[in-house]
């Protein structure tokens, strides 16, 4: 959920931008063609112009038919042609007839003939002889015709209006204008590294170009883009191949990318460690919970969050050392009270034993029916009362065990011959075969046999209607271990979880019978323990159950 | 099975396709220029053979002296070709080894007006060279004969059947000095109407219609000389 709330904001930023980077870049190429071919074009367009403004001429004198003599004209012109490099061929034409009257050009000395042949005449010219005829002033009329390919270069032929200073128009004057000046402007166009630009006539051949490539023809994918030009006609292109002009936005793409990436993983890793820092706090709780609920109240829960689950762990500690204060004063009631009930206990039963042996005076069959009924109960109670004192002194640590080198198979055998008439009595047989050798272990025989009482008594107990209780010994790791295998009753799997606890006793119809305190397996635990071993069991509900416990070899 | 031959179908489909894509888009892009008005007949490679020519009763003038100026003129006409012709047709020209002596005497050939360029000299000499086995036709090329000739005339034509075009040139435009600027653009008019070209100026007047080379640029240096866009539409270059 956290991950899905991080990550598709990350998805859709990543989206939003790889969109608006590729329309944006798409859009600053063709602004980057855009404005430069407006450049070249404008730079085509005063080129074109300056030549226009050099044939613009006034000359100095007052009315139509004044003496413009040839040679004049041919002086006017040579001044022309020495400041406009880019004119290759001019002359003036006579208003009337056509004929032209001057004419220099820069390679070579027209022919006569040439000078003869009334250019004037041509269809191109003769709407500037209309002009004549419609006496234009105050404007300045131009002719431009087309872009001419010819072996010295591409070229146009212009006309305008010689006027005198009464703006009456007087001459024509025409001129051929080399454009080889443009293959110089569009040469200096830079469009990246493979990006170039060329000049098409109006017919779409090629006047000037950037590069050896012109067109798209190569099969190259290219980024175009087309200017007209008026006057003359052409064309400006400028073409950028795709490998380039939309490198720079592979290169964004992949950055985008990667950056969406890493983003991604950033709050992958941070949901990870937020989730961590929250959930952990709360297992730490969740155990100490545990803990409490089996009765350890020394086990505090660390959490340092800093924040209100470090506030609940510090209560939950708190209440935890509440607890154990609890159990503390209850363990000491227990002891005391036991410890006092064991006098009066004791004194009972002396007492009662000898009542029942007539030594208070003769009693009859029926009182001593009773009396043994007492003494059963009593005896039951001296029992209780001995194992709160155990467990107490358990729990206050006071068990006094004094540890040393002992030899297990006698105290077996002991207990086993002081158990006989119980096994007896349900029919059980007591079976200890053990082998030569059993190695000594550390420990005191009293506790060992109390231990050995108490479970070979439960495998009893816990036997009906006749079966076997087999004790065997096996040496496992440096300890003997001890097992205690009963064919009786079994004990069911909520049942195990709790069966060291105190006063826990298993509640089933087939054991409602069967007496006890309930403390017998704590206690006998607590001994084991104390004498530096283990106790275990297995046990499968009908078919009996095995107790083991283990001490350490000597 | 009925899938399989789906597949063949469309394949085979997209193969024509493809197929008829490569051989007509090529044959669409490399085709060249043709005759004027005429474009069943393509002149993208022109087979031009030059003769100078001597009617019987005249004495020829020295062939080292016309080959000094009738080579270099051809070459620049030849270079002018394929740049107005934008590659699309160019010109291989070979000069007659020899003077070429004509059958007959000037007379003959000049009959008795030459204003109009000739043409008489120009069909007859066209005639007895073709005669005479002078000129290789190759498939696949226009050939165009063209002729110096000792004598009047300057003319270019194209036979009634357009497979051979052939141009007449007097000696004098070759080596004359006054046309030493415009001894190339007027070998390449004459050589322009073996194309079918007409003239762009008035034959009685003299008044040009265009300045290109078959109008007034026809007496100009053929350096600043070119071809009228209109005409190179008509011959399939642009
Ligand atoms: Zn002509």
């Amino acid at each position: 959920m956290m991950l899905v709330v991080g990550v598709l904001p990350i998805l859709a930023a990543g989206g939003f931008a790889l969109y608006s980077v590729t329309n944006s870049h798409i859009k600053s190429v063709n602004d980057i063609e855009k404005n430069l071919l407006n450049q070249k074009a404008e730079e085509v367009d005063s080129f074109i112009k300056g030549n226009l403004e050099s044939i613009n001429l006034y000359v100095a004198l007052g009315d139509l038919d004044a003496e413009f003599s040839p040679a004049a004209q041919k002086t006017y012109l040579t001044n022309i042609m020495a400041v406009s490099p880019a004119i290759e061929d001019i002359y003036f034409f006579h208003p009337y007839t056509g004929e032209i009257t001057a004419r220099v050009a820069r390679d070579f000395e027209p022919s006569t003939q040439a000078l003869a042949e009334s250019r004037a005449e041509l269809p191109d010219f003769r709407f500037l002889r209309n002009s004549f005829d419609e006496s234009v002033k105050d404007t300045d009329v131009f002719y431009v015709g087309p872009v001419n390919i010819t072996p010295r270069g591409p070229e146009i032929e212009v006309a305008a209006t010689v006027k005198n200073f009464t703006s009456s128009i007087i001459s024509f004057v025409g001129a051929r204008i080399s454009l080889s000046e443009l293959q110089n402007i569009v040469e200096a166009s830079v469009l990246g590294e493979t990006g170039y630009v060329y000049l098409t006539d109006s017919a779409g051949r090629v006047i000037a170009a950037s590069s050896e490539k012109t067109t798209g023809a190569t099969g190259v994918d290219v980024v175009g883009l087309v200017h007209k030009i008026d006057s003359p006609q052409m064309t400006l292109v400028a073409e950028w191949p795709v490998s380039e002009a939309y490198a720079v936005l592979a290169n964004l793409r992949a950055q985008v990318v990667g950056f969406s990436f890493l983003a991604l993983l950033a709050v992958v890793i941070l949901s990870i460690f937020l989730a961590n820092k929250i959930v952990r706090p709360i297992r730490a709780l969740e155990e100490g919970t545990k803990f409490v609920a089996k009765g350890k109240f020394d086990e505090p829960v660390s959490v340092k969050t800093g924040d209100e689950l470090e506030e609940l762990a510090a209560a939950f500690n708190k209440m935890t050392e509440g607890l154990k204060e609890l159990e503390k004063l209850k363990d000491e009631f227990v002891f005391i009270a036991a410890h006092e009930l064991k006098t009066p206990v004791a004194a009972i039963k002396g007492y009662l034993s000898l009542v029942r042996d007539g030594l208070a005076g003769k009693v009859d069959d029926e009182a001593k029916q009773f009396i043994d009924k007492v003494i059963a109960a009593n005896t039951r109670l001296v029992k209780l009362v001995e194992d709160l004192l155990e467990v107490a002194r358990a729990e206050a640590g006071r068990i006094k065990i004094d540890v040393a080198p002992t030899d297990v198979v006698p105290v077996v055998r002991e207990t086993l011959s002081e158990l006989k008439p119980l096994s007896d009595e349900k029919n059980i047989t007591l079976v200890y075969q053990p082998a030569g050798g059993i190695p000594r272990v550390l420990a005191d025989a009293a506790r060992v046999r109390e231990v050995l009482v108490n479970l070979i008594g439960n495998s009893i107990k816990y036997t009906l209607g006749g079966g076997t209780v087999t004790i065997s010994h096996e040496v496992r790791a440096g300890e003997l271990v001890t097992n205690i295998k009963d064919t009786g009753i079994g004990i069911s799997k909520e049942a195990q979880a709790k069966l060291f606890e105190k006063f826990y006793r298993v509640q089933t119809p087939q054991t409602a019978k069967i007496t006890g305190t309930g403390l017998g397996l704590f206690i006998v635990k607590q001994i084991i323990e104390k004498m530096g071993g283990k106790i275990w069991f297995e046990s499968q509900e009908g078919k009996g159950s095995t107790f083991s416990f283990s001490l350490k070899i000597v | 099975m009925r899938k399989t031959y789906i597949f063949i179908f469309a394949g085979g489909i997209f193969l024509a396709l493809a197929f008829l894509f490569f051989i007509v888009g090529k044959s669409t892009e490399g085709q060249g220029a043709h005759l004027y008005r005429n474009s069943d007949a393509n002149i993208s490679k022109i087979n031009l053979t030059v003769f100078y020519t001597v009617p019987k009763d005249k004495m020829p003038y020295d062939f080292e002296t016309v080959m000094a100026s009738l080579e270099p003129a051809l070459e620049e006409a030849s270079a002018f070709h394929s740049l107005q012709f934008v590659d699309k047709s160019w010109i291989q020209y070979s000069i007659y080894p020899t003077v070429l002596k004509l059958e007959r005497d000037s007379f003959f050939y000049d009959t008795e007006d030459t204003s109009r360029g000739n043409p008489n000299a120009l069909a007859s000499i066209t005639e007895e060279i073709k005669d005479n086995n002078l000129i290789v036709e190759k498939k696949g090329e226009f050939t165009v004969l063209g002729i110096i000739y000792e004598g009047l005339g300057a003319a270019g034509a194209l036979s009634e059947d357009s497979k051979l075009g052939s141009f007449i040139l007097s000696r004098d435009f070759i080596t004359r000095e006054e046309y030493v600027l415009s001894r190339s653009a007027l070998l390449y008019h004459e050589f322009g109407h073996t194309l079918g070209i007409p003239d762009l100026y008035d034959l009685d007047t003299g008044e040009a219609f265009t300045s290109d080379i078959m109008g007034g640029g026809r007496q100009e240096p053929l350096e600043a000389n070119y071809i009228e866009i209109s005409t190179l539409k008509e011959m399939g270059v642009l």
